[in-house]
């Protein structure tokens, strides 16, 4: 009994895994061309990180809701607006909580400049928060 | 030709399968005349007489002689699936390509301009294709089931 005690005791004292918050800021570069429409698949490990959260610039992007808890989400938005913006855009952040190291992997699905004409921006990734 | 018809030659007559000079004899002499229609009498009655078969035990008998064909109605079977498979392909609207936010842009750039938009896109199935068909649209593109 003492043993099992003792074991049950030194099991309470292992530090749990240390979790962090930490948001992931996506960028698009659409080359000088207007981004009128984007979509975007974000992946990660879910055993070491999983999404808790989803900001946008001025309307929160679309994205299944399922996707939360989880390690793959796929955003997306548009504008209408004429001139949408150009250039290096802050598109969305997405929350994650962690719990080990994990790479982030993201691809472009889809996108168009102002009417319709689909395009290819590169996509950046900038991880703030957490250690 | 001299003399009678010997045994092979009267029965050669009978069956047909004599030679013109057998058959001339045969034909001015009584005696061999004579012999051919004895021939002609005698096969008449080894002939055997015809069976009345019932048409079912006919039937039965066939079947045990014939191999069954089983494959025939396989095929006829696999044939008629497969014609109708190429119907239905055929038949089919095809596919449209994976929904993505650009078909939602697009639906809602129409929508904004006041241009005709396909009645594909009515996703609701309300009717009419608007705002909310453009929010289907974006909310199909992101789904990730």
């Amino acid at each position: 009994m003492k043993a099992l005690t003792l074991v049950l005791g030194l099991i309470a004292l292992v530090p749990a895994k240390q979790a962090q918050f930490v948001a992931v800021d996506i960028y698009a570069n659409s080359d000088g061309k207007g981004l009128a429409a984007w979509q975007i698949e974000l992946d990660c490990d879910p055993s070491k990180a999983k999404i808790v959260g989803v900001e946008g610039g001025e309307k929160p992007p679309y994205y299944d809701p399922a996707a939360l808890q989880g390690g793959r989400i796929i955003l997306a938005s548009f504008t209408t607006e004429p001139q949408p913006p150009a250039g290096r855009v802050l598109v969305a952040r997405v929350h994650l909580q962690e719990t080990g190291k994990t790479d982030y992997a993201v691809k472009v699905m889809a996108a168009a400049a102002p009417g319709g004409e689909r395009i290819e921006p590169t996509i950046d990734l900038v991880r703030t928060g957490g250690k | 030709m001299d003399g009678h018809l010997d045994l092979l030659g009267l029965d050669a007559v009978r069956a047909g399968d004599a030679t013109p000079e057998q058959r001339a004899h045969a034909e001015s002499c009584a005696d061999c005349r004579a012999g051919v229609d004895g021939f002609r009498d005698l096969a008449a009655r080894l002939a055997p007489a015809p069976l009345d078969v019932p048409a079912d035990v006919r039937r039965r008998i066939l079947s045990i002689a014939r191999p069954r064909r089983l494959w025939r109605p396989l095929l006829a079977a696999a044939a008629l699936l497969l014609i109708g498979l190429s119907v239905w392909l055929a038949s089919r609207p095809t596919a449209p390509h994976r929904i993505d936010i650009v078909d939602a842009y697009s639906v809602a750039l129409r929508l904004r301009e006041g241009r005709s938009i396909e009645s594909k896109w009515d996703l609701n199935g309300d009717g009419k294709v608007d705002t909310l068909d453009v929010d289907e649209i974006a909310r199909r593109s992101v789904s990730i089931r």
